[in-house]
C-alpha cells in the first residue's frame, strides 16, 4: 500500500425532501486500501456509493476521484471509477460480449484495445463460456459476474461494489473474493455488504456507517483477535509479551489476545504455548468481534441520538 | 470515442434488436403502401375530374398527408422506451456513473431513435418516386414535401423522447406524446371555433405542413418545427439531469 490517495469525499450530505440520509461523510481512501462498508438497511450505504460515483448529486461537499473532481471534471474523473450497483446494471437484451463491449467504449477504452479489454474481463470473472450468450439467458449468479465484469472491463483505479457476492454460489464466491483482492492490491476499493464473514475476508479498513453517519472507521486489523483457553494460566504479562499479541485481555472463559493477522498469530501461539506447557484447550479466531463492535457502535449511536428523538 | 458516440452505438444496437422497431416500421410501410394504393385508384377511377388538379396535389400531396397522420401515431411507440426504461431498469444511474453527460445520454438516444425514424422517412419517400415512370411530378413539391415530413418526424422524435424522460413508465410516454402531437396537430380546428385564438393556428403542426404540402418553403416554418425540436431535446436534457441532482 502506498500514500496515494484515490478516492476523497468531504463533507457529503444528501437530504431527500426535508430528510437528511446522509450527514456530513468523509471517507479518504488510498491505493491498496479496500474499504468494508457496514451498516444497517437505510443507514446511507447505496446513497453515499451512488454519490462517490456520480449517479446522485450531493446537497453537500465534493468527491475527487484519482485527483479529479467530480464536480469541476466529471467525465475525467468518471472515467477512473467502475461501480457496481445493488442490482447489477445490465441490458438483459444484449450478449454478454457485445454488452462489455459497450460498457469499454463507454469508459473511454480505446476501439482497438476494447477487444482486449473484455477478453481480460471475461476471463477474469469466469465468463469465458458464456461469451456469446445473451444476458437474459443466464442464470442469476453469472449476471452478477457480468455486472462485475463490466465494473472492471475499463480497468479504473477506483472500485465500488455493492453486494459483489449477492447471487454467487459458494465457488463463485470464493472467486470473486480472490478476484476483489488481487484487484485491490492496485486499486482502492469500497465493498459494501451485509455480510460480515465477506468484510473480515476482504477488507483493510472498515467503516460502519449509522444514520447516515459514519459511527466507526478502522483498520480491519484492529477488530481481529484471538480466543485461548489454556489449563495453566500464564497470567497477564507473559501473554502480551508473546510476538504478534497487541494487547490480552481476560474473558468468561480464558483470554481474548487482540492481534494483527489471526492465522499467523494462531500459529505462533500454538506452538509456543505447546512448548511452554500451558495445556492448550481452545485457539480460535474470534470472529464475532465485528459483529459485537457493528452492534456496538450502532446502539451506541441510538442511545446518543434518542433524546433528540424524544 | 466519444461518449456520445459510444451510447449512440450502444443505443442504435439496442433499438434495432427490438422487434418493436421493426414492427413499426414495416406497419409504417404498410399502411402508406396501402394509402397509396388507394389514392392511386382513386386517381385513375376519377382521372377526368381530378387531372385539373393534376398528380401532385391529387395523389402526392395527399400521400404525404395521410404520411403525416401515420407518422404522428407511431413516433410514441418508437420513442417510449428511451429513457423511460433506463429510469425504471436504474440502467439510468449506470449511465450516471460513466463519462457521459446529461446532455450526451439524451441526445444519443435520440440520434438511435431519428436513425428508425430517418429509415420510415426513407421508406415512405421513396415510394411516390414510382410515379416518374406514369405521370409528371412537381420535383419541387416533392422535395418540399419530404422536408416538411423531415421536420414533422424529428419534432415527434424530440417529442417523444421528452415524454419518456418525464417518466418511468414506457407506456405513460407514449400516450402522453401522442396527446400531445394531437394536440398540437388539432390546435388548428379550436383556431377555427374561436377566431381570436389565432395563436393556436399558428403552434398548429397541420397548418405548419401546409406550406410544405403546397410547395412553399417558409422560413417562419422551418424555425418552428427546429424550434420546437430542440425545446422538446432541452427539456429531456433537463429531465434527465433533474433524476440525477433531485431523485
Amino acid at each position: 500500500m502506498n500514500d496515494e490517495v484515490l478516492l476523497a469525499a468531504r463533507g457529503l450530505s444528501r437530504y431527500y425532501g426535508a430528510r437528511q440520509a446522509v450527514c456530513d461523510v468523509d471517507i479518504v481512501l488510498k491505493r491498496g486500501e479496500i474499504l468494508g462498508f457496514l451498516g444497517q438497511n437505510g443507514a446511507g450505504k447505496s446513497t453515499i456509493m451512488q454519490i462517490l460515483c456520480g449517479a446522485l448529486a450531493a446537497s453537500h461537499g465534493t468527491v475527487e476521484i484519482g485527483g479529479q473532481a467530480l464536480a469541476s471534471a466529471p467525465l475525467a474523473a468518471k472515467a477512473q471509477l467502475g461501480y457496481l450497483p445493488e442490482i447489477p446494471p445490465l441490458y438483459r437484451d444484449m450478449l454478454v460480449d457485445d454488452y462489455l463491449s459497450a460498457c469499454a467504449r463507454l469508459h473511454g477504452v480505446r476501439a482497438d484495445a476494447v477487444g482486449a479489454a473484455v477478453a481480460s474481463a471475461r476471463q477474469r470473472c469466469g465468463l469465458n463460456e458464456v461469451g456469446g450468450r445473451l444476458i437474459a439467458h443466464l442464470s442469476k449468479g453469472y449476471q452478477q459476474l457480468v455486472g462485475i465484469a463490466q465494473a472492471i472491463v475499463h480497468d479504473p483505479r477506483v472500485l465500488i461494489l455493492d453486494e459483489p457476492t449477492a447471487g454467487l454460489d459458494p465457488g463463485q464466491i470464493r472467486e470473486v473474493r480472490e478476484l476483489i483482492r488481487d484487484l485491490g492490491r492496485e486499486r482502492a476499493i469500497i465493498v459494501s455488504t451485509h455480510i460480515l464473514p465477506e468484510v473480515r475476508a476482504l477488507a483493510t479498513r472498515i467503516v460502519i456507517l449509522h444514520h447516515g453517519r459514519v459511527v466507526h472507521d478502522a483498520p480491519a486489523a484492529a477488530v481481529r483477535r484471538l480466543r485461548v483457553r489454556l489449563r495453566d494460566d500464564p497470567g497477564h504479562a507473559a501473554l502480551a509479551a508473546l510476538p504478534g499479541v497487541a494487547a490480552a485481555q481476560s474473558s468468561e472463559h480464558g483470554w481474548m489476545l487482540n492481534v494483527a493477522d489471526p492465522e499467523a498469530a494462531a500459529t505462533a501461539f500454538a506452538a509456543h504455548a505447546v512448548a511452554a506447557g500451558w495445556g492448550l484447550i481452545e485457539l480460535e479466531p474470534d470472529y464475532d468481534d465485528l459483529e459485537q463492535r457493528f452492534l456496538a457502535v450502532t446502539s451506541a449511536a441510538d442511545h446518543r441520538v434518542s433524546p433528540g428523538v424524544n | 470515442m466519444s461518449s456520445f458516440g459510444a451510447l449512440y452505438q450502444l443505443e442504435a444496437q439496442r433499438l434495432f434488436r427490438r422487434p418493436l422497431a421493426w414492427l413499426v416500421l414495416c406497419v409504417g410501410s404498410a399502411l402508406m403502401a396501402l394509402f397509396y394504393l388507394l389514392l392511386m385508384v382513386r386517381y385513375l377511377d376519377h382521372e377526368a375530374s381530378l387531372r385539373a388538379n393534376g398528380v401532385t396535389a391529387e395523389l402526392l400531396v395527399r400521400y404525404f398527408g395521410s404520411a403525416a397522420l401515420i407518422v404522428l401515431l407511431l413516433t410514441p411507440l418508437i420513442s417510449m422506451q428511451a429513457v423511460a426504461n433506463d429510469k425504471r431498469d436504474g440502467m439510468l444511474r449506470f449511465l450516471f456513473s460513466t463519462p457521459a453527460s446529461s446532455a450526451d445520454i439524451v441526445l444519443a438516444k435520440l440520434a438511435a431513435v431519428l436513425s428508425l425514424v430517418a429509415l420510415l422517412w426513407l421508406a415512405i419517400g421513396l415510394m411516390p418516386l414510382t410515379l416518374l415512370w406514369g405521370a409528371d411530378i412537381d420535383v419541387g413539391v416533392y422535395g418540399t414535401n419530404l422536408l416538411g415530413l423531415a421536420l414533422f418526424m424529428t419534432l415527434h422524435a424530440c417529442l417523444g423522447v421528452m415524454c419518456s424522460a418525464l417518466t418511468r413508465q414506457a407506456v405513460a410516454a407514449a400516450v402522453l406524446a401522442l396527446a400531445v402531437s394531437l394536440t398540437l396537430w388539432l390546435a388548428e380546428f379550436a383556431q377555427r371555433l374561436d377566431r381570436d385564438a389565432s395563436l393556436l393556428g399558428s403552434v398548429s403542426t397541420l397548418a405548419r405542413m401546409r406550406g410544405f404540402a403546397l410547395g412553399v418553403l417558409n422560413m417562419a416554418d422551418i424555425v418552428y418545427f427546429v424550434g420546437l425540436a430542440l425545446m422538446c431535446a432541452v427539456i429531456a436534457v433537463w429531465a434527465v439531469e433533474g433524476s440525477r441532482r433531485y431523485a
